[in-house]
């Protein structure tokens, strides 16, 4: 590529920083008013190409020094199998579809709770200094290190202890996670039979899209998802129907504990069937979806503008937030994993990427760069979620246990917080996205559909008259839900099949058929403990009358935080290893920061006296109130409610040690390597 | 711009296994071994894809 002349690069870079401290000024400055979202999307924007360009550049020549004449694993071990050199486009499309889940949409729809600011600030300066810089320095040193996964570069240098605190780390990620999620689609369709059977039909559609790949047209993966696209399509306004007949809707419309047995069941028969037969063709059907939704997404915001009507601060940053108790620090930064510094991303860095890159040129748009359209995906999610009324984003978001369960008493508490919603207003809105109550439709889901199917509207409104607009609302709103559905469900499927994997390997020490990935009966035995372990998380989440979010989604948050402390803390060795010392706090300035976060947070989790904060505190005042007869809840409900307690309060400390194991062992092998660089 | 959408039209294809399928025939035919079908080949691609964790949360 052709190199602009000195002065004017100096122009067009001066004129993009020009525009990013105006965007930022206008923030700011009419942080007290409702501003455009213009100002979100420029500021977001320009922040990314000024870090893309130089912080990254800067850290690609001087911390890493890539090496473009280095041969990388994929030419080393080239075997069209896992080793191959592939076209850098292709790479990052793929990385970008393996890294974009469901986490960078519920995160900052959460986190609105304390307003956007913090959250529009997390997500873009835990990005650009902690997420991108994560991604792309595994991903280097991955290669370096001829592709070698998270887990054995933790082994190798931080020792056997860091890599085994990795691996358990990353079962129990996984574990909640997936029970997380499983909550998010189950909050999304309860009592909805429009929701319910759209994402039922996602399954047999699947289905279908997986016998045409396999003995159809084997590998046309382009033409079978068009045909899947269509026939989701379909099962979106067949959803319509459905709730409009009286006789039909009555086999979709269900509690929450009904649903959660169902994703329960799902989960495990996704896990035992062949790959072909409904995870991979699933996994075809999320990426075309969530890639064509983000653009559309990303265009109709800039296209329209939007104005944000969420404050950019709220009285929740004092931590008496209805979605979920703690103040702005530490939890917006727990809330918001994916689109600003996520683990798991690590894992994809050092896991299939790393083999397919040509040359270490491509690292940092691979590494870097992806990551930076992540955060973008999670600026977007803001956005869609601000620009709804804060009444209504309450009403939707506010769980029964904190505001109530009558509709009147919790219209009253919401305009006592000072938003203003009012009775007519959600029933209205509920009627026309086709359903009955938005009221405590917690999760993040149900709210984050509503913001982004009334900016997909509004573009209808453009196109055709108002009218059309207002009935394509309820179709848009499904048609969110669908895709938010069918790539949780995904992610649900694949995260399963990789915890038996690892749990088959464990066992198979023990007993080596149950070793065998092949052997049916270890296949099943171990499906069938692993969808306990998250089906045990996602049942207490569910009848929890607190919402399940307020326990699960912080403890998903500082465990996904503490992986990406692992990574950094394996990277800072490294950089030092490599004898560039002064550049070690490119890693350990967001290692610094996590630590700080998560080990505040699990503290915070673990001894606060607030009962919507501490998990112990929460377990006796759950055992005083049934003891002293002041909660209808059962025995049985109640017994659950408080070992579930007991037990994520277990999990948080045991994360917390994990961290603290690491970051002893990354200290100890740094000072030990700077003395002997100094003797040297 | 032509790059841009000529970089667009890559991923897309890459999406078909075809010219996977067919890098891999070549790369078979320098070392001599038998080929798998195109059925074979693209069953073995996606069950090596879901053995190791490759989605995000």
């Amino acid at each position: 590529m052709k190199k602009l002349p000195k002065f004017k690069s100096i122009l067009i870079w001066g004129l993009i920083l020009f525009i990013a401290v105006s965007s930022f000024t206008a923030i700011g400055f009419f942080h007290g008013e409702q501003i455009n979202s213009i100002w979100i999307v420029t500021a977001a924007i320009c922040t990314y190409l000024i870090f893309y360009r130089f912080y990254s550049s800067w850290i690609a020549a001087h911390a890493l020094t890539i090496n473009i004449n280095r041969k990388t694993p994929a030419h080393k071990f080239c075997d069209s199998r896992d080793y191959e050199p592939t076209n850098k486009w292709v790479v990052f499309g793929h990385h970008f579809a393996a890294i974009a889940g469901p986490g960078p949409l519920i995160g900052p729809t959460l986190a609105v709770q304390f307003g956007y600011m913090p959250g529009l600030l997390w997500i873009l300066i835990g990005s650009v200094v902690g997420g991108c810089v994560q991604d792309l320095v595994i991903l280097f040193f991955s290669i370096r290190h001829d592709g070698k996964s998270l887990c054995s570069m933790a082994k190798d240098e931080l020792g056997k202890i860091a890599g085994l605190a990795a691996t358990i780390g990353i079962v129990l990620i996984m574990i909640i996670l997936i029970a997380v999620l499983g909550l998010v689609v189950v909050n999304a369709m309860k009592h909805s039979p429009w929701a319910t059977s759209t994402v039922a039909a996602t399954i047999p559609i699947a289905v279908a899209v997986g016998i045409y790949i396999r003995f159809i047209r084997p590998g046309a993966v382009f033409e079978a998802s068009i045909i899947g696209f269509a026939l989701l399509l379909l099962a979106v306004f067949g959803g319509k129907w459905i709730a409009e007949s009286s006789t039909l809707k009555l086999f979709f419309d269900y509690d929450g504990v009904i649903l959660a047995y169902a994703i329960i069941v799902y989960g495990f028969t996704a896990a035992v069937l062949p790959v072909w037969m409904l995870l991979a063709p699933r996994d075809y059907l999320s990426t075309f979806l969530k890639l064509g939704t983000i653009t559309l997404l990303a265009l109709s915001i800039i296209l329209l503008h939007p104005v944000m009507k969420m404050p950019a601060f709220t009285q929740f940053i004092d931590g008496n937030g209805p979605i979920f108790a703690g103040k702005i620090f530490p939890f917006v930064f727990i809330t918001i994993a994916c689109g600003a510094i996520s683990g798991f991303h690590s894992l994809i860095a050092s896991g299939t990427t790393p083999k397919l890159i040509a040359s270490e040129k491509d690292i940092r748009m691979i590494g870097y760069g992806a990551m930076i359209l992540e955060s973008f995906v999670a600026i977007m999610a803001l956005v869609a979620a601000s620009i709804m009324e804060p009444g209504v984003f309450f009403a939707i978001n506010s769980p029964a246990g904190v505001v109530g369960s009558d509709a009147a008493a919790v219209i009253s508490k919401i305009n006592g917080w000072g938003f203003s919603v009012s009775l007519d207003q959600m029933q209205d809105l509920a009627k026309t996205v086709g359903e009955t109550s938005l009221f405590g439709r917690v999760g993040g889901a149900p709210s984050l559909a509503i913001g982004m199917a009334s900016i997909f509207s509004s573009i209808s409104d453009k196109i055709f008259s108002h009218d059309t607009g207002k009935n394509f609302l309820a179709v848009w709103y499904h048609f969110v839900i669908m895709f938010e559905a069918i790539f949780i469900l995904t992610t649900l499927d694949a995260g399963t099949r990789v915890c038996r994997f690892m749990l088959q390997d464990v066992l198979g020490n023990v007993y080596k058929p149950m070793g065998k990935t092949s052997w049916y009966p270890s296949v099943l035995f171990t499906s069938l403990l692993v969808v306990a372990a998250w089906g045990y998380f996602l049942y207490c989440g569910v009848i929890d009358p607190s919402g399940g979010v307020n326990i699960l989604w912080p403890l998903f948050g500082i465990a996904n935080q503490i992986l990406a402390a692992i990574a950094l803390a394996i990277a800072t060795v490294m950089i030092v290893k490599s004898k560039k010392f002064k550049y070690f706090w490119v890693t350990a300035l967001p290692l610094s920061w996590l630590i700080t976060t998560t080990i505040d947070a699990a503290w915070q989790k673990l001894t606060s006296d607030n009962i919507r904060i501490g998990l112990i505190a929460t377990a006796k005042d759950l055992q005083y109130k049934f003891d002293n007869h002041l909660t209808n809840s059962s025995k049985i409900v109640t017994d659950k409610l408080v070992f579930n307690q007991y037990i994520v309060a277990f999990l948080t400390a045991l994360f917390a040690i994990i961290a603290l194991i690491v970051v002893v062992d990354m200290t100890r092998i740094i000072i030990k390597q700077y003395h002997h660089d100094k003797i040297s | 711009m032509i790059k841009l959408v000529r970089n667009f039209w890559e991923i897309i294809k890459s999406c078909s296994t075809d010219s996977k399928y067919k890098k891999y025939l070549q790369h078979r035919h320098h070392h001599q071994e038998k080929p798998l079908s195109k059925k074979d080949f693209f069953a073995r691609e996606e069950q090596q894809k879901w053995n190791k964790i490759n989605r995000c949360c």
